[in-house]
């Protein structure tokens, strides 16, 4: 059996893809309220402590979200778009 | 220095500067291994009023490979918290520091060690375990050494940890070294001559912060066998160490937030590895990669840079060196030495081979014993002291001057017997020793001796 390194271990656990749905969700609940313009509603947020998301090439649609110890890359090209529109 | 801000990123966060890793069999109790790692380079003993402490944001581990593949088995984390008894005073202490519990010291710092075995699991060895304060002066700090061994804890299985202030125990002349590369004994012959001299210790009367760990060697060996043979390849342990910082950091109004994982910013195996074979465009990213991915480095070693400098600085003293290097053959004494360990049959009845995966690692055969304190040479395996650099490293072992010698030439012949090292090889040193140092270490654990205190310190 190939040994597992803690990396590893981080990637496989179901707790981290259980994770990555749900910032998935997240994202897409956001993107939608930005969409409308609308003030954001936060029922039914559970995350605790910060969140960060980083953007490194606004082109590539990818974005960085970062809570606890995690760090989960989300392909949502509206997300940064709208994000990017911000700037403008 | 050894890896005291070897590298552009890390020189500017010192909490995180992983300056100098040790491993050696403890000489008092040879069951076990002592691990050190030191953070925070130069610390002047008198830097009130807010004295040195680990970062609170910052995962420090000691990594070992125990299975030949360079790839961490046992991980050992520490990870520290910090508390301000009294937020109304600048005063680091209201009153003398008697007890490592003591109310009057106003910024106590506290620890967790975690275990991380081969297959990820975690164990939380100690929490809530207290640092002791660092060495103010007698009227803060008074019976500093009583009051340091407070802060010895053992762990729930059965290791024995310290974390915090300590004596610096590494030496070297940083002023001549860094000087294009001048030692002073030896400036005589240097492309700039002067006079020779004595050497210097640029780390004089300095202090660093230790993690000091001590571990039977049992619960260090692949299957929890006690090494006593040392051809065997289950002796040889691969080591470590590193300091990590979350992701990303924003900073608030009062305050800092923290997210995402740990990214490793400082890394330490060999000393001076970094340091001095590493060029500058690549030093920051050595610090992020993880040994097992060092043979992209191996070039720096097959052919040192600080090799071909030694003859040019030095004119007519290295003509078998210049030879050796206008040859381009690759230094495979050390490509062996500090990346793959030697395999048997090299040194006779010695071997610290790790397997083929090259990676900057310091490499104990923990079977070879303690040597006895007479017997203890300072030049380590080339001073004929198994027990030395860099078969793991001890508080006292001169790695400048072995580390220099061995680039010099004297460890080519250990793989092309007809080389003939020039006669400067066997005695180039930068001329400091812990006696013309004036150091002095522990004959126990932690090793490192008592830190400088900043009323009678700098002098």
């Amino acid at each position: 059996m190939e040994k597992m390194t803690r990396r590893a271990m981080l990637w496989a656990t179901s707790t981290g893809v259980a994770a990555l749905a749900g910032v998935a969700a997240l994202v897409s609940t956001k993107s939608h309220a930005q969409a409308e313009g609308a003030t954001a509603s936060t029922t039914g947020v559970t995350a605790t402590g910060p969140i960060t998301a980083f953007i490194s090439d606004a082109s590539s649609g990818k974005i960085s979200v970062f809570q606890g110890e995690r760090e989960i890359v989300v392909n949502a090209p509206d997300l940064v778009r709208a994000l990017a529109n911000i700037t403008r | 220095m050894s890896s005291h801000r070897e590298a552009p990123e890390i020189s500017k966060d010192p909490v995180a500067d992983n300056t100098d890793t040790y491993a050696f069999v403890s000489p008092d109790k040879p069951d076990t291994v002592t691990f050190i790692t030191n953070y925070i380079p130069l610390e002047g003993p008198d830097a009130g009023p807010n004295f040195f402490e680990f970062g609170d944001d910052v995962l420090y581990q000691i990594h070992i490979d125990n299975d030949q593949d360079a790839d961490s088995d046992i991980t050992y984390q520490f990870r520290f918290y910090t508390k301000t008894r009294n937020p109304n005073t600048f005063l680091y202490n209201t009153g003398p520091i008697t007890a490592i519990n003591s109310p009057t010291w106003n910024r106590p710092q506290f620890y967790s060690v975690t275990r991380i075995d081969e297959n990820g699991k975690a164990t939380v060895l100690g929490k809530d375990l207290a640092c002791p304060p660092c060495n103010i002066g007698p009227r803060s700090t008074p019976n500093y050494s009583a009051l340091a061994q407070q802060a010895v804890h053992t762990l729930a299985d059965g290791s024995t940890v310290f974390a915090g202030q300590r004596a610096e125990g590494f030496y070297a002349d940083l002023g001549s070294i860094f000087d294009l590369l001048d030692l002073r004994p030896f400036q005589n012959a240097h492309l700039i001559p002067s006079a020779a001299a004595a050497g210097v210790n640029g780390l004089k009367n300095l202090n660093v912060h230790t993690i000091a760990l001590q571990v039977a060697k049992n619960q260090l060996t692949s299957d929890h066998s006690n090494p006593t043979d040392i051809a065997s390849p289950k002796s040889v342990i691969g080591v470590y160490g590193s300091a990590s910082r979350r992701k990303v950091r924003v900073l608030d109004e009062y305050d800092a937030k923290e997210s995402g994982p740990y990214v490793q910013v400082s890394r330490l195996g060999n000393p001076l590895f970094n340091e001095v074979i590493v060029p500058l465009g690549k030093k920051d990213y050595w610090n992020r990669v993880q040994p097992k991915d060092d043979a992209q480095f191996a070039g720096y070693v097959a052919n040192p840079e600080l090799a071909g400098l030694i003859p040019v600085l030095y004119p007519n003293v290295f003509p078998n060196l210049a030879a050796l290097n206008a040859s381009k053959a690759k230094r495979a004494d050390l490509l062996a030495i500090l990346l793959t360990g030697l395999p048997s049959g090299i040194i006779k009845g010695f071997q610290n081979y790790t397997g083929a995966t090259q990676a900057d690692l310091l490499r104990l055969n923990m079977a070879v014993p303690p040597a006895a304190p007479a017997a203890l040479n300072i030049n380590g395996i080339l001073g004929g002291d198994l027990a030395g650099f860099p078969n793991g490293r001890r508080v006292q072992d001169d790695v400048v001057t072995i580390e220099l010698r061995a680039v010099a030439g004297v460890t080519y012949p250990l793989v092309a017997p007809s080389y003939k090292p020039d006669g400067a090889a066997a005695v180039v040193t930068d001329g400091v020793t812990p006696s013309s140092a004036g150091l002095t270490y522990l004959p126990n654990f932690p090793y490192l001796g008592t830190p400088y205190d900043g009323y009678d310190y700098p002098k």
